[in-house]
Parts: C-alpha cells; structure tokens; sequence
C-alpha cells in the first residue's frame, strides 16, 4: 500500500516535470476511473468521449500544481466535475442514451429483463434530470462509494452539504419514481 | 424531529454516515413511521439500480487519442484496470417486501 502510494506520487513527481511516460502510467492507472464518472455524468457516450480527452488535458495542464494536500484521486474527480460543469455552462447537455445502447453486454429479451430495463430507463432519466450539484454528489457517492468528506472536497462544501445533497438528490429520484408509478 | 429529517439520516445511514445514536433514532422512527420505511425501502432499491448500471468499457478509439495527446503515441494499449478491480461494491439486495416492511427496511439498514 505504501510503496504503492510511493510510486504514485513518483509518477505525479515525473508528470510535474513533463514525462511522457509517467503521464501515460497515470493515465493508464486512472482513466477507467475518469471514463466510469465522464458516462455517468453525461450519459451519453460521444459527449462521455469528448469530456474524458478534456479531462486528461486539464490533468496534463494542471499536474504540476498538484500539491498532494488530497487524496490523488481525490483531486482527479474534481478535476473531472469542475470539467463537466464547465461544459455544462457552454452547452446543454446531449440526449441521454440508454446503457443497453451504450453498454457492450447484450442482454435477453425476457419480459423480466424488459421490465427491469424499463425500471432503469426511467431511474436514469430521473437522475438526469437531477440539478448538477445533487446529481455530482449522488453519483460521486453511490457509483464511486466516496465519504461525505471525500464528496465533500471534490466539490468544495462541506460535508454536511454533502451530506444533505445526496439525502435531497435521492428524495426527488424516490419522488419522481413514486410519481411515474402512479 | 420531522420526517424529511429522518429521511436525511437513512440516506446518510445507507452510506454508513451516522453516529450510533442517530442509528438508534433512525431504527426507533423506522419502528413506527410506515410511510418511511416505504420510502427507505424504496432508496434501497434505487441505490441497487443505481449501482448496477452497466457501463460501456472505454473505447480504444479514445485511449489512442488520449495517449496521443500525452505524447505517448499510438502504440499497443495496455489494458485498463477494471471498475471492479478499484472499486469493491457493496452488495445490496433487490428484493424488497412493501406489505409491512419495518423489519425488512431496518435489517437491512442494520440495526444500531
């Protein structure tokens, strides 16, 4: 674990100074994760595309001021949120893709199936239509299983606001759901 | 305390974020408040969909481009680590009975 840690702030060290293959290192240890919060936040692969080759720019652009006060991932994600919600400003946000488009796994047709896609479709629309904050805080939290602290740091609240962001994102999805259900 | 606080607090006890005090609030209301545990029931079963979602793997498409951009060129690909190899995920059940759900609801919140 330690000489794991090491070696990460080795490569953050190396890309700080411009090495190429220290970048690549980085990028190869922690693109999925980029990946994973780009499709999720987006829900739309192009735009998911798009917004990951932003993020790794910034990263590259802004390493060297890394000051290891954070987690790296930790500075990662808000790197990537601060990206998304600056997209966000500029344009608004493209169709939301179902997973069964976007995902590789094919799945059977059975009416379970059907009905628990129907299920999903719905959620993910609903989390769509969540505001970006509470949206930020719920994914950061559910999908990526940070603390409140953790949430808390990426995008610059307390945890208490965090703490509150994900109970209210999570009461207008059960809300919304109840509604459709009705 | 209102309900829309209790709901707070089952949200953040999903997340493993209360004290043992705010546990044993919880649990007690959860003991007689139907309309909470329908809906701890049904954050439950959000937060089982929410997670399970599928994710298409990163395209090579991109990491050739990204990797071109950090001045790496296009060359072979390593593979990248998988979402489950970072991250574990917390299994929680799907199955959710509506009937009468305290007891269900609470053991699966886990009692304080």
């Amino acid at each position: 674990m330690l000489s794991g840690m090491t070696n990460e702030l080795d490569l953050i060290r190396r890309c700080g100074l411009g090495e190429a293959a220290a970048l690549d290192a980085l990028y190869v240890q922690h693109g999925e994760r980029v990946w994973r919060l780009c499709v999720r936040m987006t829900g739309n692969q192009t735009e998911a595309e798009d917004l990951s080759q932003e993020v790794w720019l910034a990263v590259f652009q802004k390493i060297g001021g890394f000051r290891c006060e954070s987690a790296f991932s930790t500075w990662l994600y808000r790197v990537t949120v601060n990206a998304y919600l600056q997209r966000r400003r500029q344009a608004p946000p493209e169709d939301v893709i179902s997973p069964d488009e976007m995902a590789t796994d094919q799945r059977s047709s059975s009416e379970e199936h059907l009905a628990a896609n129907e299920r999903a479709a719905r959620l993910r629309a609903a989390v769509a239509a969540l505001p970006e904050t509470l949206r930020s805080a719920l994914l950061l939290r559910v999908n990526e299983e940070l603390s409140y602290a953790a949430i808390a740091e990426v995008l610059g609240c307390t945890s208490a606001a965090a703490k509150m962001r994900i109970a209210r994102a999570r009461a207008m999805l059960a809300g919304a759901v109840a509604e459709e259900d009705r | 305390m209102t309900c829309d606080l209790y709901r707070e607090l089952i949200s953040a006890q999903m997340d493993g974020e209360v004290t043992e005090t705010e546990a044993r609030h919880v649990h007690a209301h959860l003991q007689q408040c139907d309309a909470c545990c329908r809906f701890a029931a049904l954050l439950l079963e959000q937060q089982a969909a929410l997670a399970a979602a599928p994710i298409p793997k990163q395209p090579k498409r991109l990491q050739e481009r990204i990797r071109v951009r950090i001045g790496v060129g296009a060359g072979s690909i390593r593979p990248a680590m998988t979402a489950g190899s970072i991250l574990g995920r917390h299994g929680i059940p799907l199955r959710i009975v509506h009937a009468r759900p305290t007891s269900r609801v609470t053991s699966l919140l886990g009692r304080p």
